[in-house]
């Protein structure tokens, strides 16, 4: 037997005898679904359905409320009320149990918050406590009940499934359905009335007690609601499904819908797509390998939880660790970049080796040369590894933006945020990697386009458009730099900041000619303005807002 | 440890039986006392540290994630081979603490969500195991079945040695670092503060909770095991506001109830049978129909263990003199009959 368990799991593994893999699961499939199997088969599945379905409405709805364990605590339980039932009654009649377990379920729940209320034992060691005591006593009377309720207490921990077809029938039109799924599908039926008519109440308590309260909802009859609703469900899926299985098919499906969804019906949904493909994936996979159904379903669902938990776009931890990993990368090949720069402009003909480079940022071999060869693809360095490595001008270009990145951002939390000189390189040091441009110009604005950062360092500064490398803004001109007046921002461009007043009348009070030459006298960095010495003689002292408009095309 | 085959008189009456126990003369009642005695010690320590830390149920899933894990450690010999069992339990266990940690980290989800995961998908996987293994005849014979609710006296010396060893290495681990603990439980942020590895102390806790759960399965069972933990600690705290003393009052507890709980599970069918016909005689009038049964085996451990605590947990929950709910009751009624000397009442 295990010889044979232990083929079919290698031949599963291996996947290279896929056909005796099909084939075996074919046999299985057609033994499953045979004419003598087959009335067997459609009342277990059709339990199955019925209880992960049923599980997974309302475990969206307690997970929500952060009550998972409750389910946990009560699918317990149910077993005393279940032996007490039996004790009380001499038998299981199904109205009596059902009341028993709703009674037990609600003291259960109460003792909780007593306890929890009255001492200073926290709700989780309380649960806990009475959850734990209360399934003792039931194990401890059902040891002396036991053959007349026909069962014990270890199928009371996984249920039997299997032998659902063999209880009483009933005869619903012209069809003899055993009792057992009778009572779950009606049980799913009420359920699903319960939550259509009670779905905003309950979305609303679940998410925010405070605002149901101030609509006039009382939250504890909706929780009571719940509570009633859990443990019906309970019992109906306890005898089939098992006490801590519940607990899988209440939390897994609406786990997995958690995870997928951020909207309720999208959970609701997610959650019974998942339930149901528990149901029957684990049908199927427990005839195939020849195990228990419930405990099979419910590994299933975790398992479907696991992928949701690897793959759920956004969510998804593999998503997670790709982002995390790109970002290194790219940190990684920035910082680089940066490295070279500055050798480059400490001595102009040497190249570093990798070696220094390597003791330089602090990494390994491997980590430098799978980012040289990212940065050679990207066409942001020349040479090779032999005669040391020189940035291109892209190169070049790429460095100058995360120095100016570092650099402004260092400026900004001296001058903004008042921190010592000294503490602002680490977290330049981050965040040069994340600002973008837009955020970088207005922190440049913000500045007063500074020309060197708290350190004594030049901001380097980047041309207005790309495709136009040799014009800037007159803000970001030094002094004795010369060009010619090549045109006017259109505002639509600057950077808002509040009101915006109309520079109209100044500008055609500086009596500027396009086209004229000019050369930066001075400028006055408290006061944010730029002295220009214009071709035809005439000095201005233009204020910064003015500045950030005029464009200008430096000379060589 | 010898044991030295001792022969009795079959002693129906319950007076002879208890005294049978408690005289300790049994070498396999020996063995079992002092296995019980070893967990309520290493229990005891944990479950006050767990207790605080507001993980309670942490042991809950854990004692439920060792069922994969023994079930792969029976495999290896077809035998209840301790040194498998311990170590197949133990990777399972821990395994099931770091597939917590990963989904409380991951995802949005609150961390009894990842616990209830990892609790019924690891039993669930257990469960499928043992159903091949049961059908095997190799396993049929094996009492896997026992690890559900536990036996006590299926506890053997060489169990005991097991449980000795790991009782030792936790219970230095949790006095050695006493202070540590103390912070740790009481006030994670100042933990940090003092530079204390936090992260590190919490999965060393869950390695020594995992190590405690493990060797307890034998006498308590997985699915009980959680109250050997937190029942007795919760008790403690209820009678003291030392953590040395609550330490101390947690392991008495857990021995107490770990002997009581024996005592009620070492008692044959026949005093069983007694004392269910005497129930009887007080459930019928309250309807209850009662005829007793011949029992088919005396009464498992772990639940018994497990009512036992919950009747001492019940006790200093009304009775404890400070915290009490008598206590609380006494401390109303005197402020409200004399309110000018309400501040003195403790």
């Amino acid at each position: 037997m295990a010889g044979e368990w232990s083929t079919r799991v290698l031949t599963l593994l291996s996947g290279q005898h896929g056909c005796v893999l099909v084939a075996s699961l074919g046999l299985a499939w057609g033994d499953l679904w045979s004419e003598s199997a087959r009335y067997d088969t459609l009342c277990t599945l059709a339990l199955s359905l019925f209880v992960s379905l049923s599980c997974s409405w309302l475990g969206c709805f307690l997970i929500l409320q952060g009550q998972a364990l409750l389910g946990d605590a009560l699918s317990h339980t149910v077993l005393l009320g279940l032996v007490l039932a039996a004790l009380w009654t001499g038998g299981l009649g199904s109205g009596t149990l059902l009341l028993a377990a709703v009674i037990t379920a609600l003291v259960t729940s109460l003792m909780i918050q007593v306890v929890s209320r009255t001492s200073r034992v926290k709700e989780d060691a309380a649960t806990g406590i009475v959850f734990t005591s209360l399934f003792a006593l039931g194990v401890v009377l059902l040891s002396s009940v036991a053959p007349r309720l026909h069962l014990d207490a270890q199928h009371a921990l996984y249920g039997n499934l299997e032998f659902v077809a063999v209880g009483e029938k009933l005869s619903v039109m012209g069809f003899s359905i055993p009792i057992a799924v009778c009572q779950m599908g009606f049980v799913c039926l009420v359920l699903f009335g319960f939550l259509l008519t009670c779905y905003r109440p309950l979305l609303v308590a679940g998410f925010d007690p405070q605002l149901a309260r101030s609509m006039g909802l009382s939250v504890h009859l909706v929780q009571g609601g719940l509570l009633a609703a859990l443990s019906t469900t309970v019992v109906g899926a306890f005898s089939s499904v098992g006490a801590v299985l519940v607990v899988g098919l209440l939390i897994a499906p609406p786990a997995t819908g958690f995870l997928l969804s951020r909207r309720l019906p999208g959970m609701l949904f997610w959650s019974s797509l998942s339930g149901v493909l528990a149901a029957v994936v684990g049908l199927h996979l427990a005839y195939w390998l020849d195990v228990t159904t419930a405990a099979t379903m419910v590994v299933v669902a975790c398992a479907l939880f696991g992928l949701a938990f690897l793959w759920a776009p956004e969510s998804g931890v593999l998503w997670k660790v790709l982002r995390r990993g790109r970002l290194q990368l790219r940190m990684g090949q920035e910082n680089l970049v940066r490295l070279l720069l500055r050798m480059q402009c400490r001595s102009k003909d040497s190249t570093p080796s990798p070696h220094e480079l390597c003791v330089e940022l602090g990494c390994s071999r491997l980590s430098l040369s799978l980012w040289l060869a990212q940065l050679r693809w990207r066409g942001w360095i020349a040479g090779g590894a032999a005669r040391g490595v020189m940035l291109t001008p892209c190169g070049v270009e790429e460095a100058q933006r995360l120095d100016r990145a570092h650099r402004l951002w260092e400026a900004y939390l001296v001058q903004h945020v008042g921190l010592p000189i000294d503490h602002v390189h680490p977290s330049a040091e981050e965040l040069e990697h994340l600002l973008d441009e837009p955020l970088l110009a207005r922190l440049d604005d913000a500045l007063g386009h500074p020309e060197t950062d708290p350190h004594g360092a030049e901001i380097p500064r980047i041309p207005r458009n790309p495709d136009q490398p040799g014009r800037f803004p007159l803000s970001q001109l030094r002094v004795g730099d010369r060009g010619c007046l090549v045109g006017l921002e259109t505002a639509s461009d600057q950077p808002q900041d509040g009101a915006n007043p109309n520079w109209g009348p100044q500008l055609a009070g500086l009596q500027l000619e396009l086209g004229g030459g000019l050369r930066v006298a001075d400028r006055n960095s408290e006061q944010e303005t730029w002295t220009v010495q214009f071709a035809n003689g005439r000095q201005n002292v233009i204020p910064h807002r003015l500045a950030d408009l005029l464009i200008v095309e430096l000379d060589g | 440890m010898i044991i030295q085959p001792v022969t009795y008189p079959a002693a129906a009456s319950f007076g002879a039986e208890m005294l049978r126990f408690w005289s300790f003369q049994d070498g396999s009642v020996r063995t079992a006392a002092a296995g019980m005695i070893l967990l309520g010690i290493s229990c005891g320590l944990l479950g006050s540290l767990i207790v605080l830390r507001r993980m309670s149920l942490l042991g809950d899933s854990l004692g439920h994630a060792v069922l994969p894990g023994l079930c792969l450690g029976f495999i290896v010999t077809w035998t209840k081979h301790p040194v498998w069992l311990f170590s197949g339990a133990l990777v399972s266990a821990l395994l099931a603490g770091g597939l917590i940690g990963l989904i409380q980290r991951g995802t949005r989800l609150k961390p009894d969500v990842g616990m209830g995961l990892v609790l019924s998908g690891f039993f669930g996987a257990g469960l499928m195991m043992l159903s091949r293994i049961q059908s095997d005849p190799r396993g049929g014979q094996g009492g896997l079945n026992q690890f559900f609710f536990g036996q006590a006296a299926a506890v053997r010396d060489i169990d005991l040695l097991l449980i000795g060893m790991v009782t030792a290495v936790i219970a230095l681990g949790v006095l050695a670092l006493f202070k540590e603990w103390a912070v740790f439980c009481f006030d994670e942020g100042f933990a940090q503060a003092l530079g204390l590895p936090v992260r590190g102390l919490h999965y060393l806790l869950v390695l020594q909770t995992a190590m405690s759960i493990v060797i307890a399965i034998q006498a308590v069972g997985v699915v009980l095991l959680s109250a050997l933990l937190i029942t007795p600690a919760a008790t403690a705290l209820l009678l003291t506001d030392r953590l040395p003393r609550m330490l101390g009052i947690a392991v008495a507890v857990a021995v107490l109830g770990g002997l009581g709980g024996l005592n009620l599970s070492s008692l044959s069918t026949e005093v069983l049978a007694q004392g269910w016909d005497w129930l009887g005689t007080w459930g019928t009038p309250l309807g209850f129909h009662w005829d007793p049964l011949p029992l088919a085996s005396s009464l498992p451990t772990g639940p018994t263990v497990v009512l036992v605590l919950a009747v001492m947990f019940l006790m200093a929950w009304i009775f404890s003199p400070r915290y009490g709910v008598l206590a609380g009751l006494l401390r109303r009624a005197r402020r409200a009959l004399w309110p000018d000397q309400a501040s003195g009442g403790v």
